[in-house]
């Protein structure tokens, strides 16, 4: 008896622990914690553009540290997955954005940290395409120009949003608090 | 027994195969899906080229099929969650050029399934332009 338990455990944890089993769960980018901090900070449209900058610079780091370690097998997967999570914040920031912005919540603390960070991401993003190894390059060249081509579009959505803004700001039209707004 | 656990945990977890990524794009949702779907044909349709290369006409034609099919998914996850769908429309443009590149690099009696395949390619994209601009958007480069 004690033996086929043995089996049944082995068997289970095989499975558990196969990537294929890993791959196919529908993932979040988020941490249950960071989910927990946005949440927190729905009222507060800068705060947030801050914690979701702040999210994404921790994706493009995790690649940082990746490259700098000795290469192995699974780092290509693993920089391809740090780059779809980075690809999906920086989708959801725009999201926010957009949100924020539609109510004339006051975006221009949150946007110019964005449009910095922006201009780092496009530095290191280079970085990656021209330092990495042509066989690793091989499997996450596609989501990486993919991540390019978002933090331009994010750049320049976020450059048209801050111009916006401070027109609005000139007006007197800006909400400074979001949780007072009229919907 | 332990063995076997052993290979499927470090075997498995070299590289990301084709197989892997078609059933990362089949449970992810919305832009991560759109994204995953297009990557899964892009790797495809190389796939098939090199298979037209080798002479494995039968098996390359089964990768096209596959290149449609996941057009579509990742057309059908962009509109319905109105997520990436200005990329999506991007990168289903260079499937459909390069797919027509294959087929004109191919024997003339090989050469209608592709054509076939690039025709459905073009109303996936036109279909997505409908649904991103309206029923009067069409695909700007039939070239």
């Amino acid at each position: 008896m004690k033996r086929i338990l043995w089996l049944v455990w082995v068997v289970l944890l095989s499975f558990v622990a196969s990537p294929t089993w890993a791959q196919t769960r529908d993932r979040d980018p988020l941490t249950d914690a960071e989910v927990d901090q946005m949440r927190e900070a729905a009222d507060y449209p800068n705060k947030r553009l801050e914690l979701m900058v702040h999210f994404a610079k921790e994706r493009i780091a995790m690649i940082e540290i990746l490259r700098s370690d000795p290469a192995s097998a699974t780092r290509p997967k693993q920089i391809h997955d740090y780059l779809q999570d980075f690809i999906t914040l920086l989708d959801e920031t725009d999201d926010n954005i957009d949100m924020y912005a539609s109510h004339h919540s006051d975006l221009r603390k949150g946007l110019k940290l964005l449009i910095e960070a922006n201009s780092e991401w496009q530095l290191k993003l280079r970085q990656l395409k021209e330092q990495s190894p042509a066989e690793e390059l091989q499997q996450y060249s596609f989501v990486l120009a993919n991540a390019v081509d978002t933090v331009a579009d994010s750049a320049k959505s976020a450059r048209e949003t801050l111009e916006e803004q401070n027109r609005l700001a000139a007006e007197k039209k800006l909400n400074k608090d979001y949780s007072e707004r009229k919907d | 027994m332990v063995l076997l656990f052993l290979l499927n945990v470090f075997g498995q977890a070299s590289g990301q195969s084709a197989a892997d990524l078609k059933a990362r794009a089949d449970a992810a949702q919305g832009g991560e899906r759109a994204n995953l779907s297009l990557e899964y044909a892009h790797r495809e349709l190389e796939d098939a080229n090199n298979l037209y290369t080798q002479g494995d006409v039968e098996k390359a034609e089964a990768e096209i099929q596959e290149v449609v099919a996941y057009s579509h998914k990742a057309a059908d996850a962009a509109s319905s969650s109105g997520k990436r769908l200005k990329q999506t429309e991007i990168e289903l443009r260079k499937l459909e050029h390069r797919m027509r590149d294959i087929g004109q690099s191919l024997n003339i009696d090989d050469r209608p399934p592709v054509e076939k395949a690039v025709q459905e390619l073009e109303q996936v994209r036109a279909d997505l332009l409908a649904r991103m601009f309206g029923e009067k958007a069409e695909p700007k480069d039939k070239s």
